[in-house]
């Protein structure tokens, strides 16, 4: 896939080194002599030296032949003018944008804009998240941040301790994915017991994590 | 030579600006003439009316004239020229609004501007004995304090006559924009000025004052004025509905216009966020049971009376307003001395009221709590202090607090500057204290001092501290500045 | 009208001024205080420090309540975003834009709603005009 990645920093370089490693055909626009420059020399990409804001240098940088589009800069609204003069006057079909005002969100995706990066929600959740208690960690996200799957260590004075996954009060929302005890996975039936140290593979979303930490891990 | 032309040109605007101003107000002088349908038997004061009002719409006019031939449209008005449009307006009203006193009650020219200068300026302290003036002159005292109260600017910007500016607005002492475009803002401010002045005639009425007597208080109350068809003032009345009334109707005046359309757009929240409005709550919530405990029980026994007897006298002081309903005379002096501090602090800004200003008071206390906090902050801390304004934050910087400190200096300077006129006089230091700081502070209560056999200078000091309380000095000494620099100017350039 | 201005710079300060004078209600946001100094001395309207792109300035600054709004910050891509956020977010029945760079335009040639001012493309277009007739002659 042909990519165009905007932007700068230490982010554009292993994001960059990641894509090419994993097979897909780069370009890097960069507004940053030097930048520009280190990025040549340590990546195997095409790097351009301009603003991505500036027509002729999307064209340059081959914006008719490209896929895909990511903007990652500081700025919101050079991020909503690049992909957007990408997709409309270079026909470039997926483009994505890193959006630092929650509230743009939305904006973005009325114009067109097929992927956004709400770098905020996605940040404060994961705060929020590691913030909750030790015993739990965070596997992976999915869908941008908008389902979490994680993973608790059961406490012997929580709610569920030594109760049938059919007794324990949960919200509806929440699916466990297994059980994971002395390094065996089993996946939960409604007759599964649970135990003090089990650990937990739950999938939820964000706002439930909360309380499903609580009941198996106890109040804290 | 063109900076000469430039100023000239200016000062034809001005001159234009002030025959309007005159011209209004002397159209105001008129107005008690409508009185004549209920009161056909006093036909006979029209001429002294009409003579003034006569006067004053001829020098206006002829001032206009002479400003509108020569000015272009495209000069801007800032605060010096405001100013000076301001002053002269403010004394030219006051010259012609004072001859239906000299000629109808024969009134020496001091009392007569004393009188008028109360009027306007929305003090409230009388030389005049109502009891034996007549309707006319009674219901005139008080337009002049609804007027007054809205301020000539304000009435001016807000009309149809043709006259802009925002120079204009802030020299009256005007800060906050109610909208944002100052035609539409002073529209505003009197449309809510009128409505509570309506609504307040119907109070009164409801509550049993007789109908004269009901518009009258209800303008000088709004306007947190003073003047009473009666010599006891509200007392006069003993009735607890008609005190209830005037309560409400003064703290009405003493609010910030911007802050009453904050109120009546719904935004209560803010409304009681509001530095003034906290600051008022606070002063009374703390100074009533202090005074009424401390002082006033032996007075007044019975806990009711107390009660009804000190709120009441708090509310007049801190609005400025002047209405009295016992006489101060008979105060023990703790409670007449916590009198004389809340007259010195006075009521909002940007409203009615006079005094140092609430706001002044509120913005220099969170001063110092601000200075005391940030001792404990670390030391790299960067803080942004604010207050709530109208509907918004202000941020406060350190230019604004060093203003606002001036201020209060200035005033506090100036009342003890007509305190030593008054204890040279011989009077005592807590009645020149009281006297002068409710002239100072416009508010219009009196222990006594101010009587038609006063003498003279006392008069002219009083009269002088109710000007500058109102006008708040600074743009009497623009004016003043301003008039001599550029006078030398033109001269020189000649 | 109510009218809000977007960028206190020579051009919003110049166009605030006018039109306060000719009577409309006038909020000028801009983020830079000190360029509210640019404001002439009669200016009556409202003065909203902060940053334009952001909601709740806009709000601030009575958007909701706006017949027109004019974007004229000297930033293209700002006042692309903002044009759009009055919009699709606000609904403000007229929006009037300044854009700088010419190669800029095409951004707003398929939005009916935005009316574009293009300061370079008009001061060329003037000059060449003028330039071509005295030739002429």
């Amino acid at each position: 896939m042909d990519i165009i990645l905007v932007g700068g920093g230490k982010l554009i370089y292993h994001l960059a080194k990641k894509l090419i490693s994993k097979g897909h055909f780069l370009t890097i626009i960069n507004r940053d002599r030097k930048q520009a420059e280190d990025l040549s020399r340590e990546i195997n990409a095409t790097v351009v030296f301009g603003d991505a804001t500036n027509q002729s240098v999307l064209e340059d940088a081959g914006a008719y032949k490209a896929d895909n589009l990511v903007a990652l800069t500081q700025k919101d609204h050079n991020n909503l003018f690049i992909c957007k003069m990408a997709m409309d006057y270079f026909g470039v079909e997926r483009t994505t944008a890193l959006v630092n005002n929650p509230e743009n969100e939305e904006l973005f995706s009325t114009l067109g804009i097929t992927g956004i990066f709400n770098i905020t929600d996605l940040v404060s959740s994961i705060i929020e998240q590691s913030v909750v208690a030790d015993d739990v960690s965070n596997l992976t996200m999915i869908e941008e941040g908008k389902l979490s799957i994680f993973q608790v260590e059961v406490s012997p004075d929580s709610e569920a301790c030594g109760k049938e996954i059919k007794e324990i009060d949960l919200p509806l929302t929440i699916v466990l994915g297994g059980i994971v005890r002395n390094g065996d996975i089993t996946i939960p039936r409604g007759g599964s017991k649970v135990q003090a140290g089990d650990k937990i593979v739950i999938i939820s979303l964000p706002e439930e994590q909360a309380e499903a930490i609580k009941v198996f891990g106890g109040e804290e | 030579m063109k900076y000469k032309n430039l100023l000239i040109s200016r000062y034809y605007l001005i001159s234009k600006y002030i025959g309007v101003i005159i011209m209004f107000a002397g159209g105001a002088i008129l107005s008690p003439l409508l009185f004549l349908t209920a009161y056909p038997e006093e036909a006979a004061l029209a001429p002294h009316f009409l003579l003034a009002a006569g006067l004053s719409i001829l020098i206006g006019f002829v001032l206009y004239i002479y400003g509108n031939k020569h000015q272009s449209e495209d000069v801007e008005l800032s605060l010096n020229e405001g100013s000076i449009i301001v002053i002269f307006s403010w004394l030219g009203a006051i010259l012609f609004s004072a001859i239906p006193f000299i000629t109808i009650l024969d009134m020496s020219w001091t009392h007569a501007i004393f009188e008028v200068v109360s009027g306007w300026t929305t003090t409230g302290l009388s030389l005049v004995d109502v009891t034996t003036a007549p309707k006319l002159i009674l219901i005139w005292r008080s337009i002049m304090q609804f007027f007054g109260g809205a301020g000539l600017a304000v009435i001016a910007l807000s009309s149809l006559l043709p006259v802009h500016g925002m120079g204009l607005y802030m020299a009256e002492a005007r800060s906050d924009k109610l909208l944002p475009h100052v035609k539409r803002s002073t529209m505003m401010i009197m449309k809510i000025y009128t409505l509570y002045t309506a609504a307040g005639v119907f109070l009164y009425y409801f509550s049993g004052m007789p109908l004269f007597d009901s518009i009258n208080h209800s303008m000088a109350a709004i306007s947190t004025g003073g003047f009473s068809t009666q010599p006891d003032s509200i007392g006069h009345y003993n009735s607890l509905s008609i005190e209830v009334v005037t309560i409400v109707l003064m703290f009405l005046g003493t609010i910030n216009f911007a802050t009453h359309y904050t109120l009546l757009k719904g935004k209560i929240k803010i409304f009681f966020k509001n530095a003034e409005i906290r600051l008022m709550i606070t002063l009374f919530t703390l100074l009533t049971p202090i005074l009424m405990f401390f002082s006033l029980n032996a007075l007044y026994p019975k806990l009711s009376e107390n009660f009804r007897i000190t709120f009441f006298q708090i509310i007049t002081a801190l609005s400025t307003t002047g209405f009295s309903t016992i006489a101060f005379t008979g105060w023990p002096l703790f409670a007449n001395f916590i009198i004389i501090i809340i007259m010195l602090v006075g009521g909002g800004t940007g409203s009615t009221a006079g005094g140092i200003k609430q706001y002044r008071i509120y913005l220099i206390f969170k001063s110092i709590y601000w200075e005391i906090k940030e001792q404990f902050l670390p030391r790299r801390s960067v803080s942004s202090n604010y207050l709530w304004r109208g509907e918004n934050k202000f941020y406060v910087k350190d230019q604004h607090i060093k203003d606002v400190a001036n201020y209060i200096i200035l005033y506090l300077f100036t009342f003890i500057a007509g305190v030593a006129v008054h204890t040279a006089y011989g009077y005592s230091l807590l009645d020149s204290m009281f006297e002068f700081g409710s002239a100072l502070g416009t508010v219009g209560l009196s222990i006594g001092l101010i009587s038609p056999e006063a003498p003279t200078g006392i008069i002219w000091t009083q009269t002088i501290g109710m000007f500058l309380g109102r006008l708040e000095f600074f743009i009497i000494l623009y004016a003043g500045i301003k008039l001599v620099k550029d006078g030398i100017y033109i001269s020189k350039h000649d | 009208m109510f009218i809000v201005i977007i960028g206190c710079g020579r051009t919003g300060s110049l166009l605030a001024g006018n039109l306060s004078r000719s009577g409309h209600e006038v909020v000028v946001i801009e983020h830079d205080p000190e360029s509210f100094a640019l404001l002439p001395v009669d200016f009556s309207g409202f003065q909203i420090e902060g940053d334009a792109a952001e909601n709740d300035i806009l709000k601030e600054g009575k958007i909701e309540s706006a017949d027109l709004v004019i974007i004229s910050t000297g930033n293209d891509q700002i006042n692309y975003l903002v044009s759009q956020m009055a919009k699709l977010n606000f609904d403000v029945p007229r929006i009037m834009v300044r854009t700088i760079d010419p190669a800029v335009e095409k951004m707003y040639e398929k939005d009916e709603r935005v009316e574009i001012f293009s300061q370079i493309s008009l001061l060329a277009e003037n000059m060449i005009n003028k330039i071509e007739r005295e030739g002429m002659r």
